[in-house]
């Protein structure tokens, strides 16, 4: 038994010893902050990272000379890893995924399509599936370079404005999912740099912002949509948390707007099939607070909330109806992912009738949105 | 390394009693009766000892006797007093014409007088303290126990210092520190027995126990365990737990040291022994479990809720003082994934200048901080305050300054070195900072991995450890609903109902009820 | 004979953490998409059956492990091969479930780390464990179960804060109808992971009390697979039957999303150390069931050496029977688990009990 022991003991210190196949210390990698993607020369990838510097980001040590925290690197290839490669072939330190939270693609790139991008992004252990993917008009690159004003590096900028409500959200795992799930297609924000200030003359400088969203049919990208047609698809998509809806009051009834925060809002997709015609309805709850109020009315008084009301339900079904036209006639894309309701509900007729070409029966769909809001409190005053 | 140490299996075997083994001394031969052979006899055998002083007087012209004794451990005074004045100055009338033995036995004003015919028994009470008075035509000695020696005073324990509770502790004499027990617990249940061990010492050795609480299995393996002691001599009572523990390659302490007389009967009352030992202020209790060396004896003078609290952050810090540099090794060398962003930056940064590997950097730190806490207990106390600051602050600041080490690391450092003293015993504090070096190998070799198989490491050979057949973790494994009372949460004394399972089987019930009577 | 025993709550542990094991962090009934906690449900009442089968066979050869019982039931001459290929089933396991922990290391956090080295460092762990028997075993198990379920039930609650999380994701309920999820339920479902606690006839002998076998047995299949079923309810709620079909570690990649108050994120580490408990409970029990096999058959006095032996074996055959993960894979849902486990784990035991009835009836027990 002794001389086993001491075997085992051996064996164990040799494990110990001559270790250390992963051991990568921190200040020998190179923190990717964001990936961009751009399409070049026609098939060949470029990948282009952000890479932080850290000795420009941690607590100034010895004077502290303020500088670009961040550096851009970028290589082609014919594939994300192939650019990978090349780039790692320039840069003194082990390239590190896994703290890149912004994933930016070209729409170049995305019009190709960006399946093998999400199997790179997914497959491999270091990116992390809950960053963040985003698409642009022009080369990503270009926004990859724009110098942050808030956070340490422009990436943490991307990141912090993603996250807010005011866009979607959609992380390279929920891309996935949606390529993935029959009857509902992909989209992603789009991202584009906008001026600081507007209408001034002070062209002081440019600043990063969620522009609406790219819209996918499978893996290709098929258009975009403006900033209100995506909170028209955020309504749809049961996504809508914060925002502030403006009524115009006619003008027999002094003229003027009424603005109000939405409080809760609820979508329902209900789809139904009726003689063997298959129906879709967008039910919509949502519950307001007056935060401005313009015009004459006086708002104290339930008939003309009432009204008010009304004119909100109107003004969501006409955005809506707008988005899910634009989805049906100009993308025939369904990223809304009424397929998806209708197989929940009826999985046998989906399987049998509808998956197949669910293409030409989303482009026909008769959709009806059916509409309801409630104003709850009217603020401080009367 | 301990941990392929197979458990050494309990037996009770009865050795015979090294006491006897004393094949120098002229063993168990009777005192002859007349004075000179019995006197040059003994004489000779102290014949270089500076210390042995021996007065002949006259009791009565008829009755020559000798007086002796060694100088420094009896009370010369009390000796004048009690023997020799009334040996010399008693009435006449007082000592019939033949006299018998204990006619001048009853002479003697001391308290405590004995008769012993060998000179064995001679000798030993000579080594001891006491004084022998031989008397001419007597095959019978007499013993005087009047030792006094110069001794500590009762102070308050150095290693076990507490805010609430009693403030003495023990002190090297054996009998003071029986006192100190036996003033809390004032009944004839609670037992001494006395031993000897070692050839040349011939210490005292106590085991001390509540007769009908105690478990007699284990008291007897105690017995056993301690007769088997062979050794030249014991110093303190760290000899004997060297001899009786169950596993003596584990890192893990098997024997509580305390110096607390509290702690002790506190144990006691449990059913564990005690063992003390002469010319040592360290009381050993046996058997032990893991849950009580990270019980501090403040945390039953205290209020439950706080003791509660206090317990989790001990047990909290048990991991920090463990782990702290393992995971900062695995995360910053490994799974760089797990820091938050900012987070990442500003170590990064910090490492920016750093010229060794995040592993030596610790293992230097480590080895530094653990040299500084072993100056600092070496140099007297006033410069020793000195050097932690000058270590701990000058030293570290400049490593940082001068890019060295990174700020991180020192603070991780800082950290586990305070999380090390937070454990109320001694010896397990060794026993966690020798682990965090295994750890530390461990993380630097296979990260996350190897942190995981380390601890699974030590919980195995923690299962697998016995205190005298009582299992090291329990009463968690295995595990008894009733015990885990006083394991993480401590409930109020009066829900505390049953003694542990392990050590209390013969006498459970502890309370009558498990709620207060009024 | 048998000095060393295991209390009946420490066999529970061990036994449910065994269940888990494994198919906690593979995810069951991947195929089976949205469908996957009824076809969990299902193997596990399945079961049920098999536990039955199981400790009826333990009551009426008390205090015999089942390389004790075959003898008395099959004939010596035949036992024989049966005992071996029982024991080659157990070593194999293990070896498969050693795998899949170096996998999932190797994959996730250690990529340049040798297998072997991952595999080979977690035996050590298991050999140095087994040493101390069924005692050290059990007591292990006390002590990392609660930890286990803790950690299990910390990242469920964590999940409901993924913005992903929706229970919509489990709709619709039997989409394509009920017979494809039964043929793929039968026998993959009861083989995997419940049918393998047939490893629990070896340890039966050590329990204190014999008379709450069929008990603990039950609450074992109960209690983890109803477990695995909630777990499978949180995956597919986070991560959606798409992409739970798609992932080959769905428990950690479900935690990768979680994601609270931007602070209490990449809880990686905690699937992990799941993964190394679980697999610590199914080598251990594997290997030990082995280990007494081996050396009651060859009538061994210890089985430290036996165990030595298999620690050696387990590693390479670990990696030797595959090539690549998706060899593993498949071979093991494809060959090892409908076929093999249905003889060993189903059909035989059902036949040994009706053999061991008929001696009964006759008599010759």
């Amino acid at each position: 038994m002794r001389v086993i022991r001491k075997l085992s003991l051996l064996v164990m210190s040799v494990i110990l010893l001559t270790g250390c196949w992963n051991r990568v210390e921190i200040n020998d990698i190179a923190i990717v902050t964001a990936i961009g993607l751009d399409l070049v020369k026609g098939d060949e990838i470029r990948l282009s990272l952000q890479v932080a510097l850290p000795s420009k980001l941690g607590p100034a040590v010895g004077g502290g000379t303020v500088g670009k925290s961040t550096i851009v690197i970028s290589e082609t290839g014919r594939t994300v890893s192939e650019a990978y490669r090349n780039i790692q072939g320039k840069l003194p330190r082990r390239i590190f995924f896994s703290q890149s939270r912004v994933l930016l693609v070209s729409e170049d790139l995305a019009k190709k399509g960006v399946s093998h991008i999400i199997d790179f992004h997914t497959r491999y252990a270091e990116p992390r599936i809950n960053s963040f993917i985003m698409f642009t008009k022009g080369r990503a690159s270009e926004i990859l370079k724009s110098m942050p004003r808030f956070e340490s590096a422009s990436a943490e900028e991307m990141k912090e404005l993603a996250k807010q409500d005011l866009g979607m959200k959609i992380y390279v795992r929920d891309f996935l999912n949606m390529l993935l799930t029959d009857g509902l297609e992909p989209f992603a924000p789009q991202f584009s740099l906008k001026p600081l200030e507007v209408k001034t003359k002070d062209k002081s400088g440019e600043i990063q912002a969620l522009n609406g969203i790219a819209v996918f049919k499978k893996d290709k990208l098929a258009g975009w949509m403006t900033p209100v047609e995506t909170r028209g698809l955020l309504w749809i998509r049961n996504e809508m948390k914060a925002g502030i809806i403006t009524v115009d009051v006619p003008k027999e009834k002094g003229g003027g707007y009424v603005s109000m925060e939405i409080v809760r809002a609820e979508a329902k997709l209900v789809p139904a099939i009726k003689h063997g015609n298959l129906r879709m309805t967008v039910k919509i709850t949502s519950e307001y607070s007056v935060i401005e109020n313009d015009s004459k009315l006086e708002l104290f008084e339930t008939k003309i909330i009432e009204d008010l009301q009304e004119k909100v339900e109107n003004e969501i079904k006409d955005r809506l109806q707008l988005v899910v036209n634009k989805a049906q006639n100009d993308f025939r894309s369904d990223i809304f992912g009424f397929g998806q309701a209708v197989y929940r509900k009826y999985p046998k007729q989906w399987n049998t009738r509808y998956k197949k070409n669910w293409e030409q029966e989303f482009a026909q769909l008769d959709v009806s949105i059916d509409s309801k809001a409630f104003i709850r409190r009217i603020g401080l005053i009367k | 390394m301990s941990l392929f140490r197979k458990t050494t299996k309990l037996s009770s075997k009865k050795q015979k009693s090294q006491q006897n083994e004393n094949q120098n001394q002229p063993e168990s031969v009777l005192l002859s009766g007349r004075l000179q052979d019995d006197f040059q006899q003994i004489k000779q055998l102290f014949e270089a000892a500076g210390d042995f002083v021996y007065r002949e007087i006259e009791i009565t012209p008829k009755y020559p006797a000798v007086i002796l004794y060694l100088n420094g451990i009896i009370n010369v005074e009390r000796m004048e007093l009690h023997v020799i004045q009334p040996l010399l100055k008693h009435e006449a009338g007082l000592l019939p014409p033949y006299p018998t033995i204990d006619h001048f036995k009853a002479l003697l004003s001391a308290a405590r007088v004995t008769l012993g015919e060998t000179f064995q028994e001679a000798i030993d009470h000579i080594l001891s303290g006491s004084t022998v008075l031989l008397i001419n035509g007597f095959q019978k000695a007499i013993f005087i126990s009047e030792q006094a020696w110069e001794q500590r005073s009762i102070e308050e324990p150095a290693s076990e210092a507490t805010v609430l509770g009693p403030r003495e502790g023990f002190t090297e004499n054996v009998t003071t520190n029986i006192s100190m027990i036996r003033r809390r617990l004032k009944t004839s249940k609670l037992k001494f027995e006395m031993m000897k061990v070692g050839k040349l010492s011939n210490t005292g050795v106590v085991i001390t126990y509540l007769e009908g609480i105690a478990e007699p299995s284990i008291l007897e393996e105690v017995r056993s365990r301690i007769e088997r002691i062979e050794i030249d001599a014991i110093e303190d009572s760290g000899y004997i737990l060297e001899f009786i523990e169950d596993q003596p390659f584990s890192v893990f302490p098997q024997i509580l040291q305390t110096e607390r007389p509290d702690r002790v009967v506190g144990n006691l009352l449990e059913g564990r022994i005690a063992i003390i030992v002469d010319n040592s202020p360290f009381a050993l209790i046996v058997p032990v479990t893991f849950f009580q060396m990270m019980n501090s004896p403040e945390d039953y003078f205290g209020r439950f809720i706080m003791t509660t609290f206090i317990r989790f952050i001990r047990y909290l810090f048990l991991i920090v003082a463990l782990l702290f540099p393992s995971i900062y090794i695995a995360v910053t060398t490994f799974h760089h994934e797990l820091l938050p962003t900012n987070l990442i930056f500003s170590v990064a940064a910090s490492r920016e200048k750093v010229p060794f590997p995040a592993v030596i950097e610790a293992l230097l730190m480590e080895i530094t901080f653990e040299a500084l806490r072993e100056a600092g207990l070496r140099l007297p106390r006033p410069i020793g305050s000195t050097v932690s600051i000058v270590g701990a602050l000058v030293v570290g600041q400049a490593a940082v300054e001068a890019g060295i080490v990174s700020a991180p690391l020192v603070i991780v450092v800082a950290t586990t070195g305070i999380a090390s003293f937070m454990f109320p015993s001694y010896p397990l504090t060794g026993a966690i900072r020798l682990l965090r070096f295994f750890m530390i190998f461990l993380a630097a070799t296979l990260g996350f991995y190897g942190i995981f198989l380390g601890v699974f490491f030590i919980l195995v050979h923690l299962v697998q450890l016995r205190s005298f057949g009582v299992p090291y973790l329990a009463p968690l494994a295995p595990f008894h609903f009733n015990n885990v009372k006083d394991l993480l949460i401590r409930v109020p004394w009066w829900m505390m109902n049953e003694r542990p399972q392990e050590t209390g089987k013969t006498n459970l019930k502890r309370l009558r009820y498990r709620r207060r009577k009024y | 004979m048998n000095k060393e025993k295991i209390g009946g709550l420490q066999l529970f542990y061990l036994m449910a953490g065994y269940v888990l094991g494994t198919a906690i962090i593979l995810g069951l009934g991947l195929d089976s998409k949205q469908d996957a906690w009824i076809f969990i449900t299902i193997g596990m009442l399945s079961s049920l059956i098999l536990m039955a089968v199981y400790t009826q066979l333990a009551s009426y050869y008390p205090g015999d492990s089942l390389v004790q019982m075959l003898p008395k039931i099959i004939g010596k001459y035949l036992s024989y091969p049966v005992i071996v290929l029982y024991i080659l089933h157990f070593t194999y396991s293990a070896a498969r479930a050693g795998r899949e922990l170096g996998d999932l290391i190797v994959t996730t956090i250690l990529s340049e780390t040798p297998i072997i080295v991952v595999i080979g460092s977690f035996m050590l762990l298991i050999i140095y464990c087994l040493r101390g028997g069924v005692e050290t075993l059990g007591r292990m198990a006390e002590i990392i179960f609660p930890v286990y379920i803790f950690s299990l039930i910390l990242i469920w609650v964590l999940l409901f804060s993924v913005d992903q999380f929706d229970i919509k994701n489990l709709t619709p309920i039997l989409g394509r109808g009920v017979k494809p999820l039964l043929k793929q339920t039968f026998p993959v479902a009861v083989n995997f992971p419940f049918g393998e606690t047939i490893v629990i006839m070896m340890l039966f002998p050590f329990l204190k009390k014999q008379q709450y076998a069929r008990r603990i047995g039950m609450s074992i299949l109960l209690v983890g697979g109803i477990l695995l079923t909630i777990n499978s309810i949180m995956m597919i709620s986070v991560l959606g039957p798409e992409i739970y079909s798609h992932d080959i570690f769905t428990l950690l990649s479900a935690t990768q999303m979680v994601s609270v108050a931007d602070f209490l994120e990449r809880f990686d580490a905690l699937v992990i150390l799941m993964m190394v408990a679980g697999v610590f409970f199914k080598v251990g029990a594997f290997l030990f069931g082995a280990a007494v096999g081996i050396s009651q058959l060859f009538k061994l006095k210890q089985t430290r050496s036996v165990l030595l032996g298999l620690g050696s074996i387990v590693p390479p055959l670990s990696l030797i029977t595959a090539s690549s993960y998706v060899e593993h894979l498949e071979f093991g849902f494809k060959v090892y688990v409908p076929y093999v486990h249905t003889l060993l784990q189903i059909i035989m035991p059902i036949l040994f009990l009706g053999i061991a009835f008929i001696r009964k009836k006759m008599g010759h027990i």
